[in-house]
């Protein structure tokens, strides 16, 4: 891809594929990884996207399978320390990094499927296509998110 | 307002606070420019081709650079692709593979200098391993078997042996699901309720005595082909045709936990019946 070409992308969707990444990976120091991982793959793929919407779809895929890996691997699960868990993105509000802590108690399978429907806008179809999974899947998963969510939301006495 | 609603609210409020730092962006930008300006020292590494039993053997050349984190040209499957090799120091170091968008990632057994030794690349199922190793294993999930998909979890104090439910990764990085079959209740294809999340993955926790109906096939909640049972400890679990246990499905159970609580469950329910003694000690 064209450095210039590239740059925009970068300028338009760093921020969505981070907070996709983020809302995997739960911590600010994975989610920037993920997220410059995806950039960089893109700066050196040879795929033909059709249209920004697909390469944003394409790096939020690429994001999701990065948090995914780093959290697999066994060197990560070994050498990750308590500080770099505790790397926190930086919040506007404080309401709103309360509201994020909450999200992340939900299961992994679940805060993909939920951030991408809620806040990315993307229906059923589109997010079986980014993640891989079937629309039924995808449909459980959205569920039980948020059965599992009120649960939490519950608990907490948030409603 | 709905629960979609007061849900897309909710991540609005979780979500449009949370702005990548001005720093993080720029680095990002201009990655395109850093790629076109980077100097590779780089060190040609010889991999040899080896065939060890059934797993594919995959060998190149690597041109490979010692830097942890930095992408560098290798050969792999006889195309040139970017690699970025980690070590983590002690002992544990990976060599990431990037095709496509798509990720390869080969865990490294053993100690090895790129410039002198050897290297074999082994298609182990789930993941690739280089090692100067012709015939390498991985005593991590090797001992369990030959996927990456079991581990032993402690759970309320116990060791588990647990299968993860997660959508696998195949060995390019992809997200698949042959695990549709993972339920406890052979419904839908997915997992219920009992998880356990030790690294943010998911994981099934076996089946107790009390877990009488098995499927391979998620369909009709029975017994379909061959299948493990432990006396000892009243573990079932079905035997798929290339030796690995994996899918149990059950669609009558009793949490296993619930087992170890019986003894004092019928005690108290006992109890219940039993005639009570008031506080001056006369029966009534």
């Amino acid at each position: 891809m064209e450095s210039d070409e590239y740059r925009r992308i970068a300028n338009k969707y760093l921020n969505a594929v981070y907070k996709a990444a983020l809302s995997c990976c739960r911590n600010n120091a994975n989610a920037e990884d993920a997220a410059q991982n995806a950039f960089l793959k893109l700066m050196r793929t040879n795929i033909k996207f059709a249209d920004d919407e697909h390469i944003k779809r394409w790096l939020i895929r690429v994001a999701v399978n990065e948090c995914k890996t780093v959290w697999r691997s066994f060197s990560h699960k070994k050498v990750i320390s308590i500080e770099e868990l505790e790397t926190e993105p930086s919040y506007d509000k404080e309401s709103a990094e309360e509201l994020f802590s909450m999200l992340s108690k939900l299961p992994q399978n679940y805060r993909a499927v939920l951030h991408l429907y809620y806040y990315e806008d993307y229906n059923v179809k589109e997010i079986a296509e980014i993640l891989n999974i079937s629309e039924t899947n995808v449909q459980t998963r959205l569920m039980r998110a948020r059965k599992k969510l009120e649960e939490i939301l519950k608990k907490e006495a948030w409603l | 307002m709905n629960t979609d609603e007061r849900m897309k609210e909710l991540y609005a409020k979780a979500f449009d606070g949370i702005h990548v730092s001005s720093e993080y962006s720029r680095k990002v930008s201009n990655m395109a420019e850093t790629k076109k300006k980077k100097v590779r020292t780089t060190v040609k590494v010889l991999v040899a081709i080896a065939v060890v039993a059934a797993f594919l053997a995959v060998a190149g050349t690597a041109i490979a650079s010692t830097t942890r984190g930095v992408y560098e040209k290798v050969i792999f499957n006889g195309e040139e692709r970017n690699a970025r090799f980690c070590d983590f120091g002690y002992g544990v170091r990976e060599w990431e593979i990037m095709d496509n968008g798509n990720i390869y990632t080969v865990f490294i057994e053993g100690d090895f200098d790129t410039e002198k030794d050897t290297l074999y690349f082994v298609d182990k199922g789930d993941y690739f391993l280089a090692s100067t190793d012709p015939n390498p294993t991985l005593n991590l999930y090797d001992e369990i078997d030959n996927t990456s998909h079991a581990k032993f979890i402690e759970y309320n104090g116990e060791t588990w042996l647990a299968y993860n439910t997660d959508e696998n990764i195949d060995e390019l990085g992809n997200s698949y699901s042959d695990k549709d079959n993972f339920s406890e209740d052979g419904k839908d294809g997915v997992l219920d309720e009992i998880e356990y999340d030790p690294f943010l993955e998911t994981w099934t926790l076996p089946p107790s005595c009390e877990i009488i109906n098995f499927s391979e096939d998620g369909k009709d909640g029975v017994l379909d082909g061959k299948f493990v049972h432990d006396d000892t400890t009243c573990e079932t679990w079905t035997l798929l045709p290339n030796g690995t246990l994996v899918n149990t499905i059950k669609t009558s159970s009793v949490p296993a936990i619930y087992n170890d609580k019986m003894e004092e469950m019928w005690e108290w329910l006992w109890s219940l019946f039993e005639p009570s003694v008031s506080d001056n000690g006369v029966q009534e």
